[in-house]
């Protein structure tokens, strides 16, 4: 680790122990509607078809060449920002004889400048876009998120969806999408990162050369504190089982913030660890749940609770979710949950060199929030975190919102 | 010991078989920080009936083999076993399969043995009481219901449950609510006494570390264990019928997105694990030519809106069973089994120009997942049960022939399939 060399928006891990080469283009624009819809049709085209693999069959045919080189997009949200990656991988050339990472330099280059926006890729990117967000509000846990942040989040980029929002997709048309395409490559910024068994300066001068057609100097402003808002409560009812609850908390403590280190371990504390404050007093001690945890939303300032319970406990978790804050609050924890929330916390980020995406994911995030980019300033932030600064931190923990998706309330039959 | 070398994949596994009959292998990646072990059992959902050493065939409740998974996190010295890994720096987890149990950790610290240690030693002793039995069962209630109400598991399960008649593939890995709530520490400790030993599990390590001073660490463990005389409990499976169970399945589920299964069974195979896989390699790249974008048609149906890009299949061949599922998002069901039909109606010859290029993308795919060190010890462990050998599993598809996708056609047999519909409640 701390062996990726950034220079500008270039960002180059070299490295033989994978088998592969990554490539990472990432865009990020403003994270608003309907310009999220619109990166999400625009994944859903890039990849589809370009002008020279005009069809779908020619598309995988040139991946397969390429010894099954796979290229994806994906969108995600960080507070203000919304990223728009194109994500490659091929083998690196010691595992296959003719230097596929040349080719798909060259592949990925004509699809972000030929891509082909039509009527026909349109309609079919409306489709499996639409599709994908009905898939999600399907799942009860992730409804649950959705509407939570909705709620909580409401006039801010909380409340946006990374994956598009179905009120605007049929209304997008195609000059729209092509201005917004075009847009969204002069006025993004971009970083590209590559991972892999690669000579640095040499692909260095070849990813310049690829991606000629993006602006070096443009800058995206991506993380802001939530605001703390006044607490409210929602549900939508299903016919299920389980309820779905999500809870909100505004930390008040920005991503880069001095307070951040002390915050994120608190809430490994709360819920991420088998000896978490909620793992072992929800689960563990009274059986009331299977799954229980907490995370973070960190661009945006927000600490959340998931999961799943029986539709009768709903209070008692929440109570019991409250009460084990407050021990965070209160400082009234063991030294031992502390020093394991810390070594973990340690354990988990030296790992990840061994995950070309998990490190450029870390890289990408010090990169996105000014921060230092290298492992041991964030080693040392984590070591120096102590038990008055995880009370502080808790301290400013402010809960904006709980929602749950929950079983439908039986009516009394009339017989 | 003996090391095996694979110099085309650029890796190389390490072998022992102990005293006790434990299996160890050991896969060494140099230049990677993390280290992971899996402790596995043959020991799954699918073992929901034994024969016993004496003959007899013994009945349990379906889940008992994920329920035991859950109780042996708690250890007879009282402590919490994930907490303990958690003070060691290494995350610890396991899962139950249809075939197997497997428990593994995780650490970046250099010192591995300890919770390599702890690993062996929890795994490999069990300690229940009846009050932890009875409060293990809410969690895994909440369990159930969690993935009852994810329409794709529900779906895959609904789906298992038209193909099947009497197979056990048919019950849910977990069980049911009734089963779980039925299951005592008797039965339990009686399955881990048939299934738990060290002749019947495999342990695999992939690690940066070096490969001798950790084997060490695993022999001295085993050598201060005495572990009682083993008589292994073998599966045992009614006769299943050639016939499908449902011909068609229409379940309710509170969602807006339609999805579909339409299935073919097929005949259990009995020809050796190698001729199995390759058999399963056939169908596969035979449907990936049929239903994939290297058939026009594929295209035409995205664009009359019979397909979207959720559809896809799956090809699954054991000793035991066999099928081919297709599953996709459609308003109109029987216009998805037209579908299905007028793809296995195509000249499969016309795409075979396709199929180096198929070989290439599957090989490709062989060679990355040997990125991901999880990935490799639990399909490591996989392949030594199956009694595949893992560099064989992963090189397979090169030597596939074009010819030998030719003989896939015959295997599907419309009198034998089923079709599965997960629909919402207004519909």
């Amino acid at each position: 680790m701390g062996e990726m060399i950034h220079a500008g928006r270039y960002h180059i891990s070299a490295t033989d122990k994978f088998k592969d080469i990554v490539l990472s283009v990432r865009l990020m624009g403003e994270n608003r509607e309907p310009d999220v819809t619109m990166r999400n049709l625009i994944a859903q085209i890039l990849i589809d078809r370009c002008a020279l693999y005009p069809t779908k069959g020619k598309m995988t045919e040139k991946c397969d060449e390429l010894y099954g080189a796979t290229v994806d997009t994906k969108t995600s949200s960080y507070g203000n920002g919304h990223c728009f990656e194109l994500r490659a991988k091929t083998l690196n050339n010691r595992y296959a004889p003719d230097e596929p990472f040349d080719g798909l330099l060259q592949f990925v280059r004509e699809l972000f400048l030929y891509p082909l926006i039509d009527e026909k890729t349109l309609s079919e990117a409306k489709t499996n876009v639409l599709a994908s967000i009905l898939r999600q509000e399907d799942n009860p846990s992730h409804l649950s998120m959705m509407k939570a942040c909705e709620l909580g989040g409401s006039g801010t980029p909380l409340a946006v969806s990374s994956q598009g929002n179905k009120k605007f997709i049929d209304s997008v048309n195609i000059d729209e999408l092509s201005a917004y395409y075009k847009k969204m490559l002069n006025d993004d910024q971009f970083d590209i990162f590559c991972v892999g068994d690669v000579h640095p300066d040499r692909v260095l001068n070849q990813l310049r050369k690829t991606f000629d057609f993006l602006n070096e100097t443009n800058v995206t402003q991506t993380a802001y504190v939530s605001e703390v808002s006044p607490y409210q409560e929602g549900q939508t009812a299903k016919q299920i089982e389980q309820t779905s609850l999500t809870q909100l908390y505004a930390t008040q403590t920005g991503f880069g913030h001095p307070r951040f280190s002390s915050s994120r371990l608190a809430i490994v504390m709360l819920g991420q660890l088998p000896s978490s404050l909620m793992f072992q007093e929800i689960r563990e001690k009274r059986s009331l749940c299977y799954s229980i945890y907490a995370s973070t939303i960190a661009f945006d300032g927000i600490m959340f609770v998931s999961t799943g319970i029986s539709p009768d406990n709903t209070d008692e978790v929440k109570r019991l979710i409250k009460v084990q804050i407050d021990t965070l609050k209160s400082g009234e924890f063991d030294d031992d949950l502390l020093k394991m929330a810390k070594d973990m916390m340690i354990s988990s980020l030296k790992s990840l060199s061994d995950e070309a995406l998990a490190e450029i994911n870390f890289f990408y995030q010090r990169l996105l929030a000014g921060k230092s980019p290298t492992m041991d300033t964030v080693l040392d932030e984590i070591n120096q975190v102590t038990r008055e600064k995880i009370t502080e931190a808790v301290n400013y923990w402010q809960p904006i919102c709980s929602y749950a998706v929950t079983k439908e309330q039986q009516h009394g039959n009339h017989q | 010991m003996e090391t095996i070398n694979n110099l085309k994949l650029n890796e190389s596994y390490t072998t022992e078989t102990l005293d006790n009959g434990l299996r160890i292998f050991y896969i060494h990646k140099p230049g990677f920080t993390s280290s992971t072990a899996v402790l596995a059992v043959p020991y799954g959902s699918l073992d929901v009936m034994q024969k016993l050493p004496d003959g007899s065939v013994h009945s349990t409740h379906p889940g008992i083999a994920h329920f035991l998974e859950h109780k042996l996190f708690e250890s007879n010295s009282g402590q919490d076993v994930m907490e303990s890994f958690s003070k060691m720096s290494a995350s610890v987890n396991a899962f139950t399969s249809f075939n197997e149990t497997a428990y593994y950790f995780t650490t970046s610290e250099p010192d591995f043995t300890e919770p390599l240690n702890l690993l062996l030693d929890f795994v490999q002793e069990l300690s229940i009481s009846d009050d932890s039995v009875e409060k293990e069962k809410g969690i895994i209630t909440q369990e159930l219901r969690m993935y009852m109400q994810m329409p794709e598991a529900r779906l895959m399960f609904e789906t298992y449950r038209s193909l099947f008649v009497n197979h056990p593939v048919r019950l849910d890995i977990g069980g049911t609510e009734e089963s779980v709530s039925a299951i005592t520490k008797e039965e339990l400790a009686q399955c881990y006494n048939g299934n738990y030993h060290p002749k019947n599990s495999v342990l695999v390590i992939v690690s940066g570390l070096e490969c001798g001073p950790v084997i060490d660490a695993v022999k001295a463990n085993q050598a201060k264990k005495k572990f009682p005389a083993f008589e292994k409990h073998t599966r045992y499976i009614e006769t299943e019928p050639t016939s499908i169970n449902e011909a068609i399945k229409t379940v309710e589920m509170d969602i807006t997105a339609k999805k579909i299964t339409y299935s073919f069974k097929f005949d259990a195979f009995d020809g050796s694990p190698l001729e199995r896989l390759k058999k399963e390699w056939q169908v596969r790249l035979y449907l990936e030519l049929l239903f994939s974008t290297y058939n026009p048609k594929y295209q035409t149906w995205l664009d009359e809106g019979r397909i979207n890009d959720y559809f896809g299949f799956e090809v699954d061949f054991t000793p035991e069973y066999g099928f081919a599922m297709f599953f996709g998002e459609a308003e109109n069901e029987r216009d998805f089994t037209a579908l299905v039909h007028e793809g296995l109606s195509e000249d499969v010859t016309l795409f075979l120009n396709h199929f180096d290029h198929l070989k290439k993308r599957f090989y490709g795919q062989a060679v990355r997942s040997l990125n991901n060190l999880d990935d490799i010890a639990v399909t490591f462990a996989r392949c030594v049960f199956q009694g595949l050998d893992y560099f064989d599993y992963m090189t397979l598809v090169n030597e596939l022939k074009q010819e030998d996708i030719l003989e896939a056609k015959a295997m599907f047999d419309f009198n034998r399939s089923t079709l599965c519909i997960l629909k919402g409640k207004s519909e």
